[in-house]
């Protein structure tokens, strides 16, 4: 499976980058690109699942540049989105900040190579 | 096109903003270059139309419904004013101007991207009237993403939730930057919206964070 990385560019509108095994030197210039792009304040999103037919995202907190795996706080229970009906109020703290320390504590690795991911830039405000 | 290979040879993986006559350019501090980019076109002042007044500071009345304006003259008087904003005509003349940085194969691309994150019906709401609604499943709060336009944010009243939604605030923000006193972003219209949509999803606490909160009330906001 070829993973993917959309990136939100100016004039290009989304560039995309590739994480195909079969092509380890391509893949090392992309993973090399995408840590750059966390230390650089860009959040990526990766597709973790599905729920009613619609994606659901998590954001990277890091990526292991050698075995080209994005690192997402949280174990892999954590993932899963609660069915939380109607709290009218703005959300006011990360999932993360909810979950025990635990579980805060741990990671989940994803592949980059299966994953489909997007990349934003860091924001201007507006 | 010279623009972007310029930007992927320097590691600006998300490319340079376009500078326009007359729409200074917000950037994203860290952006590299973020100053110099931002300084091409910038008008330079000219000396002779300086009368010597000075900005001491600046905040919304909500008596007045306007932002109130205190100025200091150059003989150390104190004056003040109103800065009138019942509309948001101003941000929208100068969107259609920023139009200009913006490429129609890019925005189809960006269409194309966001065709692959919703559902057809909220697809078929964007091609047509330029937004759709989601509900995070997270917090409740129900989305209004539209283009070229803050998302506006609703929850039901917590006092009477069957009555109509209450509008918390309308969100902004725009990846790298945006032109000066418009609703207009360095990317293409659909692609902001794509990173709307995205960190809502994907970390709506940030998505929050990452926005201006513009009061429903506000010409920004764009109710």
């Amino acid at each position: 499976m070829i993973g993917e990385l959309a990136i939100l560019t100016v004039g290009d509108g989304d560039t995309k980058l590739t994480f195909d095994p079969e092509k380890p030197d391509e893949m090392a210039r992309a993973s090399a690109v995408v840590k750059d792009m966390i230390r650089r304040g860009f959040a990526i999103l990766i597709q973790v699942g599905e729920q009613d037919g619609e994606p659901i995202y998590r954001r990277a907190h890091d990526f292991d540049e050698k075995t080209a795996e994005y690192i997402i706080a949280g174990a892999p229970d954590n993932l899963e989105i609660d069915d939380v009906k109607e709290p009218p109020s703005p959300p006011q703290k990360s999932r993360a900040a909810k979950t025990p320390a635990r579980a805060r504590s741990s990671q989940t690795r994803i592949p980059a190579s299966g994953a489909k991911a997007t990349a934003i830039a860091r924001t201007a405000g507006g | 096109m010279a623009l972007r290979e310029i930007a992927m040879m320097r590691g600006d993986w998300a490319g340079i903003p376009m500078p326009l006559a007359d729409l200074p350019l917000i950037i994203e501090p860290s952006y590299p270059n973020a100053e110099k980019i931002a300084d091409i076109n910038r008008p330079i002042a000219d000396p002779a139309d300086d009368d010597g007044w000075r900005l001491i500071n600046q905040w919304y009345s909500d008596k007045h419904r306007c932002d109130i304006l205190l100025m200091r003259g150059p003989d150390g008087q104190i004056g003040w004013g109103k800065v009138p904003a019942v509309h948001g005509l101003t941000q929208q003349i100068n969107t259609l101007g920023a139009s200009e940085a913006w490429g129609l194969d890019q925005e189809q691309a960006a269409m194309l991207l966001l065709g692959g994150l919703i559902s057809h019906d909220q697809m078929r709401q964007y091609v047509l009237t330029g937004s759709f609604l989601e509900k995070s499943d997270q917090s409740g709060v129900i989305y209004m993403f539209r283009r070229l336009r803050p998302t506006v944010a609703m929850a039901p009243d917590r006092g009477n939730p069957a009555a109509n939604m209450r509008i918390l605030c309308g969100l902004c923000m725009h990846p790298i930057a945006y032109y000066s006193n418009s609703w207009a972003g360095a990317m293409t219209p659909t692609d902001d919206v794509v990173a709307h949509l995205m960190l809502m999803r994907g970390d709506e606490h940030m998505f929050w964070k990452r926005c201006n909160q513009h009061p429903p009330y506000r010409p920004e906001a764009g109710l």
